[in-house]
């Protein structure tokens, strides 16, 4: 048998591919990252062409390709909802005509042909189970509890498994349209942001606000922790509408709904209305996750809890599961959307349908592609771009120091760019965190981006505690930034740039295993400064994915004003003469 | 000769995949969306031809 193994996400959003090779991812990249389409839906033949290109194998090598559902059962569900709606649900219709049959019904068949194997090694999984697979067995515990979470798969919009080295078990699941993912959408569109790629600025908006409107919430999302989820399907319309996620009873609740185009000012009144919604959600949804954690705990009697889904995208809820909950620890994948489950369908099939043996937890979230000195110096003297080479890493290191103490924001492009949503340290933009300009400064004239988007730290590992309250067994979320916590009373003024309005932030721990450059950057600025913490954003600009290539990152460095740019070891300072030559 | 064995390839793995749809309706007892079905794949093809028509693409949207 071929150790390989080729997991397939896409046809919603954020599609994406992941080898396996003897249980344990070896690459993982998103189309987006290639394409250069935000939340790319696209089938991923070139981030998947990339991943075999990795290894050094070809197609025949694979044992089977995995998509990470089963798209004739999500077709079902969209026939008989549609037909139960008929005929609200007629655009809804026309959508699902003009892209099923021409395109999504044939996957097995587009899968075998635009990746040159035979259509029998295409087999599919399920969605949750692909979430659950990605979450279980990335994650360092033998046996656990597993709540998948997202919006909808098939009919499924949240699921529950007992995993242990049998495998992982379904216990129960909540069919659409009741959903905590689609209600929160819903409010992402009422609060004027694009749904599915939206929510985090709910969340952040959340912070904002007072959870005044959390009773009408409730009236929409009812949780119990033997029920599960309820939803009010007369307050949403997404359940017969591919374009409307909220009904008109819903905006005669919460009052009109913001529209997209005008600008957010969480001074006057009416931002605080939309602050104080989004408060409200965030309690009611967090609430509904803890009800569901609670009674899987009591089910499974499990002490360690995998989160996956979009929903576990909701740092602030990952990191208070410990402490609302009799689980003592919890995981949550670096991808927990998705993206993911591309790594999940692998990762599932690898171990209950090929029967492998389980490889190790997941440690680093560098698994996509790398540029190589040369191939950089290359590019830098092909566009004849003025820069200078370091000898070594620790010489180009003690420039960033430098460049950050004397108040520069850097661009950070090193090694392999990250799996999953967020930047950890390889396609990173990095400015000082004790600065208090830092925040307006990124979020105007770098990223171009809502004022009230806050950044995030990252921190040197054993050093948590001097500035933030961890919860107990939240250690596993910090390496993928996937947990939000208090800052401490006196740390807040030591980090204004990294403390949201709220008093929190959300933290990424770094050690030698997850990013080892990284983490000897953080040592240095430690030395220098007193404090071993970096404001860390992702290296893009607003609306465009993270920076794939040096090409792409010399383009955004040149598009924003972001001072200097860290290519491996080369260092590029933002000139206009630099400008008008790339330009 | 290749493109015949293409064709018939993606001819043979459509027919299987609709073969799996109706066995799937039929096992989990909703054997009555099958005529919706066959409606909804007739008038798919009716709407892909039309708009790959330049002159009538415009209305489409219109109509339908």
């Amino acid at each position: 048998m071929s150790d390989y193994v080729l997991g397939i996400s896409a046809q919603f959003h954020d599609a994406a591919a992941a080898l396996v090779r003897d249980g344990e991812i070896v690459a993982a990249a998103a189309e987006e990252r290639f394409s250069r389409i935000k939340h790319d839906s696209a089938l991923p033949f070139r981030a998947a062409k990339w991943c075999l290109e990795h290894e050094g194998i070809r197609p025949d090598d694979l044992a089977a390709v995995v998509f990470h559902e089963k798209p004739l059962r999500k077709f079902e569900r969209l026939m008989i909802t549609q037909i139960n709606a008929f005929p609200r649900s007629l655009e809804a219709f026309r959508r699902t005509a003009l892209s099923w049959f021409p395109d999504k019904l044939w996957v097995r068949g587009a899968l075998a042909k635009g990746l040159g194997i035979d259509a029998r090694k295409v087999i599919f999984s399920d969605h949750h189970l692909s979430h659950a697979a990605s979450a279980f067995y990335t994650s360092p515990f033998e046996e656990a509890a597993v709540l998948a979470v997202d919006g909808v798969g098939e009919w499924a919009s949240t699921a529950l498994f007992d995993a242990s080295r049998n495998g992982i078990e379904r216990l129960s699941e909540i069919h659409f349209p009741h959903s905590i993912g689609l209600v929160y959408s819903a409010f992402t569109a009422y609060l004027g942001f694009q749904v599915n790629d939206g929510e985090a600025k709910v969340m952040g908006l959340s912070s904002y606000g007072q959870p005044r409107y959390v009773d009408e919430v409730r009236k929409i999302l009812r949780s119990s922790e033997t029920d599960g989820i309820t939803v009010d399907l007369s307050y949403v319309t997404y359940q017969h509408s591919a374009t409307q996620s909220f009904s008109a009873r819903f905006e005669q609740l919460f009052g009109p709904a913001r529209s997209g185009d005008a600008r957010l000012d969480i001074t006057t009144p009416e931002g605080r209305r939309y602050a104080d919604i989004a408060a409200s959600l965030q309690a009611v949804a967090e609430d509904c996750v803890v009800d569901l954690a609670n009674g899987l705990q009591r089910q499974t009697g499990r002490t360690d809890l995998c989160l996956a889904g979009g929903v576990a995208l909701n740092s602030v809820i990952n990191a208070r599961l410990t402490s609302r909950t009799q689980f003592k620890r919890v995981f949550v994948h670096p991808a927990p959307g998705d993206d993911g489950c591309a790594a999940g369908a692998a990762l599932w099939a690898w171990n209950e349908v090929l029967a492998g043996r389980r490889g190790p937890a997941l440690t680093r979230p560098g698994l996509g592609k790398a540029w190589s000195n040369g191939e950089i110096a290359k590019l830098l003297a092909d566009l004849d771009i003025k820069h200078t080479a370091f000898d070594d890493e620790d010489a180009m290191i003690a420039s960033v120091v430098d460049d950050l103490v004397d108040g520069k924001v850097a661009g950070w492009f090193q090694g392999r760019f990250e799996w999953g949503p967020r930047s950890l340290g390889h396609r990173s933009i990095l400015a000082d965190p004790t600065r208090p300009e830092m925040t307006e400064r990124i979020n105007r004239k770098i990223k171009f981006r809502e004022q009230f988007r806050p950044f995030a730290p990252a921190v040197l590992q054993g050093h948590e505690d001097a500035y933030f309250e961890m919860a107990p067994g939240t250690e596993l979320l910090m390496p993928w930034m996937l947990g939000v916590f208090p800052v401490k009373d006196g740390a807040r003024a030591l980090l204004p740039s990294t403390t949201h309005v709220d008093g929190s932030a959300r933290v990424q721990s770094v050690d030698d295993l997850a990013n080892p450059l990284f983490q000897r950057l953080l040592i240095a600025f430690g030395r220098a400064t007193g404090h071993p913490v970096l404001l860390n954003t992702s290296f893009n600009l607003k609306g465009e994915p993270i920076v794939t290539s040096p090409l792409q990152a010399l383009r955004t460095f040149y598009s924003s004003e972001l001072d200097v740019l860290y290519l491996g070891n080369f260092r590029v300072i933002n000139t206009a003469i630099g400008k008008h030559f790339y330009e | 000769m290749n493109r015949i064995l293409s064709s018939t390839r993606t001819a043979n793995e459509r027919f299987r995949t609709v073969k799996e749809l109706f066995r799937m309706l039929r096992a989990n007892g909703r054997w009555w969306v099958m005529p919706f079905f066959v409606i909804v794949v007739f008038l798919s093809i009716v709407l892909t031809v039309l708009q790959a028509i330049p002159y009538v693409a415009p209305f489409i949207y219109t109509i339908f």
